[in-house]
């Protein structure tokens, strides 16, 4: 029985349309902030990373890899203001340079690992910790792993004293579509967004074969239970993702008609499918876990069939098998050297893996997955080199250097900035103490946008908060 | 002469190698010429020595000038430029216990009341493709690892070499194993407090029960935790037989452990240990050996807060006797001397890597007299490599056991020449 006046005045109808209509204009203003003029805010998460002034550099004397092909010897290189500025020969010194004297020791790019989990799968490991798979539905594309990192895990400074500058981190491999990734300067921040390399571009991880058949299937009594489950559910998705932008790309159309007379209404969001999406429109970047041959070739069709590239494979335990067809797709490998058997996809390992790739002119990387392996990058390229090498491939270090340097740098989209040592690019790069491909060498010095994140003359690499009062000494010079 | 130039020679070479016959006893002796030779022991390397080899032994190693002459009937194999060690010995795998991780694994037991008694070299294929795996990796000896029971303790480890014969088997249960600290504890109602008061009880239980077998077989006696496989396998820790290897990581339960072998006077052998080097001079004194993979340098957990790369120069130089293992609980990749490389590179002197993938492991596990090193007597067990064994790119070009040369294909030898020209072509 209506009681005050407010109710007696209005009808059902009125009643509740004056709620709908709060809540209409409050959802409207939320969508004002992130979207300006109506198109949606693509970087709600910017990068904040500056990086600090240094004084400049020239390093004298060194054997130079470029990461472009070329060893030059007793070379130098000059950096300032966070960029090369030449490489070999310099001319004009700056006043106030900081001169390195490297002779018998070598310089290469920062190394670049493709493929990572630190901060989202940090040390000490425990369920609190484990934040890098939502292992909650196959299709999570709608989560962004960079919301999971935590920029204190102690293995980021153990990965820079390994001559890290640059890292992926992805989520895991329990689901179809794991979620976006990120990728990171590998430098010392109290926030991810600190760490976030600038301007470069978002990658989406995918995961075929056993694992999310094991997890879902397996595990939970769901689909997919079974690898063509696994594509049925791929090609779902991406049948969704299409009709979403298809949605999308009206309405930026008629955003754009200068004879609009009304705002037309914006689709509702959708995150998972905004990110399938962005890579329908080619803004996002594929990074397939596949291991198996036969796997890699569907999943070449998936992409085909839905018009969308796949920019890298990781793991390819059976990328040499499949060479010709990563060659002619341009479609990077990124594998590891000797490391197989321990699932019956990855049965078929050789170590040779990465130099058969690259025989086959497909783009060879070499990757760690691993908070170990990421601290011996050069060593685990130097023993797919060497057994290269004895098959009587031309594998020169200076081409090699490539595989964790350049290579890298092209699968995250940002081979413009980084990855080898050209005037112009960001000067990420490292010092070492002897040929990077010798398991006696060690990163000496390692800068990246011409700060000088470690040097092991001077300390062990900045500990984190974490390791502070509990383990700052462990770090070894 | 050029890297692509020596690689054809030693090719050469180790094909003639692979079509000599490899029955024992077809030659009177095997002449390795020209090598140099680091025999294991520590001390310097002999510059382009002699390896005589006399059925299953060496005979002995000669300093360049003075290599004896080949006989008739002698095998002669010129090695010039290679480098020969002693076979490698790993001291934790599990090749020949998996077909592929975590579909067949005979080396974890869930949901079974066995303990210590699991002795799963029983279980040993020496046909399995991982096996030679290892062995192409100059792995001439290993011991097979127990990785988890429902109980507190692993299980018992086997000795095998890795010949790939019926009877490689070599020692059916070399040691009991045990793990305390927080991985132990989730055997233990979750405390780490109670995998130490029951590894004591344990061994407390077996030193009753030995003196009191046939009051138990009559069942005269009271009952025990463990039942009886498990209670010989304790036996033979207390009566000294065997060691007690014991995966540790933190400081303090290293010294729990040090303090209880003190009051109960068994063998024990720690392993992982990755705290070890706080406590060094502790455990140097009560002379116990550490098996180490010093690349285990993140702080995983809180047992491994002071994980560090460089844990093995700072036990070599506390005087701890020094074992390299990459530990190895499921089938993976890298190597034992990749593992050792880079202890190098942190400070460990290369004679002492060497030494602690080669003779200490044969020290600790009791081998000493038959392997380890290359000595007049020892088995021939040995490695012949192109460049520093401990470097990434180097490469072994043969392997003997028991004076046999090995045969070093494997799978992926056979998928590498199917696939070498890009794969495309083998399936025209």
């Amino acid at each position: 029985m209506p009681t005050t006046s407010f109710e007696r005045r209005r009808s059902p109808a009125v009643r509740l349309a004056l709620p709908l209509l709060l809540a209409w204009f409050g959802a409207q203003a939320a969508f004002a902030e992130t979207a300006q003029n109506g198109v949606l805010n693509k970087n709600p998460f910017p990068s904040t990373y500056q990086p600090p002034p240094h004084a400049p550099v020239l390093i004298e004397g060194a054997t130079i890899l470029t990461g472009e092909g070329e060893q030059l010897d007793n070379a130098s290189l000059l950096f300032r203001q966070g960029r090369i500025v030449a490489v070999g020969e310099v001319r004009g010194v700056p006043d106030g340079v900081r001169r390195i004297d490297a002779a018998g020791r070598y310089v290469t790019p920062g190394i670049i690992d493709v493929h990572s989990h630190l901060g989202n799968y940090p040390s000490p490991s425990y369920q609190a910790h484990s934040d890098g798979n939502e292992a909650t539905s196959p299709n999570t594309a709608e989560v962004w792993t960079e919301h999971s990192v935590w920029p204190q895990d102690p293995q980021f400074p153990l990965a820079l004293a390994g001559g890290v500058t640059s890292l992926q981190i992805l989520p895991g491999s329990a689901n179809l579509f794991g979620g976006r990734s990120v990728t990171l300067k590998n430098v010392p921040s109290r926030t991810v967004q600190g760490m976030k390399f600038p301007g470069a571009p978002y990658g989406l991880k995918m995961a075929c074969g056993e694992n999310p058949k094991r997890v879902y299937g397996g595990g939970k009594g769901q689909s997919p239970a079974t690898r063509m489950g696994n594509v049925a559910g791929y090609r779902r998705a991406w049948i969704e993702a299409a009709t979403y932008q298809e949605k999308w790309r009206e309405y930026y159309e008629q955003l754009d008609d200068p004879e609009l007379e009304e705002e037309p209404a914006a689709p509702a969001r959708d995150l998972e499918l905004e990110t399938l999406a962005g890579v329908l429109n080619g803004e996002i970047l594929v990074h397939n876990h596949c291991y198996r041959a036969d796997e890699m070739a569907v999943m070449v069709d998936v992409a085909r069939e839905f018009g969308y590239h796949i920019t890298a494979f990781h793991h390819a335990v059976e990328a040499y098998k499949v060479a010709d067809l990563l060659a002619r797709e341009g479609i990077c490998a990124a594998m590891w050297s000797d490391f197989w058997g321990f699932k019956l996809e990855s049965h078929d390992g050789l170590i040779e893996n990465a130099a058969l790739v690259e025989a086959a002119g497909a783009c060879a990387i070499i990757h760690s997955d691993s908070e170990h392996d990421i601290q011996r990058l050069n060593q685990e390229a130097a023993k797919t080199m060497a057994a290269g090498q004895r098959l009587g491939l031309d594998l020169p270090p200076a081409l090699v250097i490539r595989w964790i340097t350049l290579n890298p740098a092209q699968a995250l989209g940002i081979d413009g900035q980084t990855g080898s040592l050209v005037a112009g690019k960001m000067a990420d790069l490292v010092i070492w103490s002897g040929n990077p491909f010798s398991v006696y060498s060690r990163a000496d010095q390692v800068f990246i946008d011409g700060v000088e994140r470690f040097n092991r003359q001077a300390g062990p690499p900045r500990p984190t908060d974490y390791e502070l009062g509990l383990r700052e000494k462990m770090h070894v010079n | 002469m050029s890297t692509k130039q020596f690689a054809a020679s030693m090719r050469l070479r180790l094909l003639l190698l692979v079509l000599l016959p490899v029955a024992e006893g077809a030659f009177a002796r095997t002449l390795i010429n020209g090598a140099d030779i680091h025999a294991g022991t520590g001390a310097a390397p002999v510059q382009g020595g002699q390896l005589v080899i006399e059925g299953a032994r060496i005979l002995a190693v000669h300093p360049r000038h003075e290599a004896v002459a080949a006989e008739p009937g002698d095998q002669v194999v010129d090695a010039s430029g290679a480098v020969i060690t002693p076979g490698l010995l790993e001291s934790v795998t599990v090749a020949g216990l998996v077909g592929v991780s975590r579909v067949d694994e005979d080396f974890r037991l869930e949901d079974y009341p066995l303990g210590p008694g699991f002795a799963v070299a029983r279980s040993f294929n020496p046909w399995s493709p991982h096996v030679a795996r290892l062995r192409a990796t100059g792995v001439t000896t290993a011991v097979l690892t127990p990785v988890s029971t429902d109980d507190l303790f692993r299980g018992q480890s086997g000795l095998v070499n890795l010949s790939g014969a019926a009877d490689s088997v070599e020692d059916m249960a070399n040691a009991v194993h045990v793990t305390v600290g927080e991985a132990g504890a989730d055997r233990a109602g979750g405390s780490r407090a109670v995998t130490l008061l029951r590894l004591h009880e344990a061994l407390l239980d077996a030193g009753e029960y030995r003196t009191r077998r046939n009051a138990y077989r009559d069942g005269r006696s009271r009952s025990f935790r463990h039942g009886r496989l498990d209670l010989e396998a304790l036996v033979r820790v207390v009566e000294g037989e065997v060691p007690l290897v014991a995966a540790a990581e933190r400081a303090a339960d290293i010294l729990a452990l040090l303090d209880m072998q003190e009051e109960l006077q068994f063998r024990l052998v720690l392993m992982g240990a990755s705290e070890a080097w706080k406590v060094a001079s502790r455990i140097a004194d009560a002379e116990v050996p550490i098996i180490v993979n010093s690349l285990h340098n993140t702080p995983a957990d809180f047992d491994r807060v002071a994980a560090r790369l460089d844990i093995a120069t700072l036990l070599h130089e506390a005087g701890v006797q020094l074992v390299l293992s990459q530990l190895n609980t499921e089938l993976g990749g890298r190597t034992l001397t990749q593992l050792a490389g880079n202890a190098v590179a942190y400070g460990l002197p290369w004679r002492q890597a060497l030494r602690a993938i080669t003779l200490t492991p044969a020290e600790i596990w009791g081998l000493d007299d038959e392997l380890g090193s290359l000595a007049p007597g020892k088995r021939a067990d040995l490695v012949l490599w192109r460049g520093d064994p401990l470097e990434v790119t180097s490469q072994v070009v043969g392997v003997m056991i028991a004076g046999n040369w090995q045969d070093l294909k494997t799978r992926q030898t056979a998928l590498l020449e199917r696939y070498a020209d890009g794969g495309a072509e083998s399936y025209r």
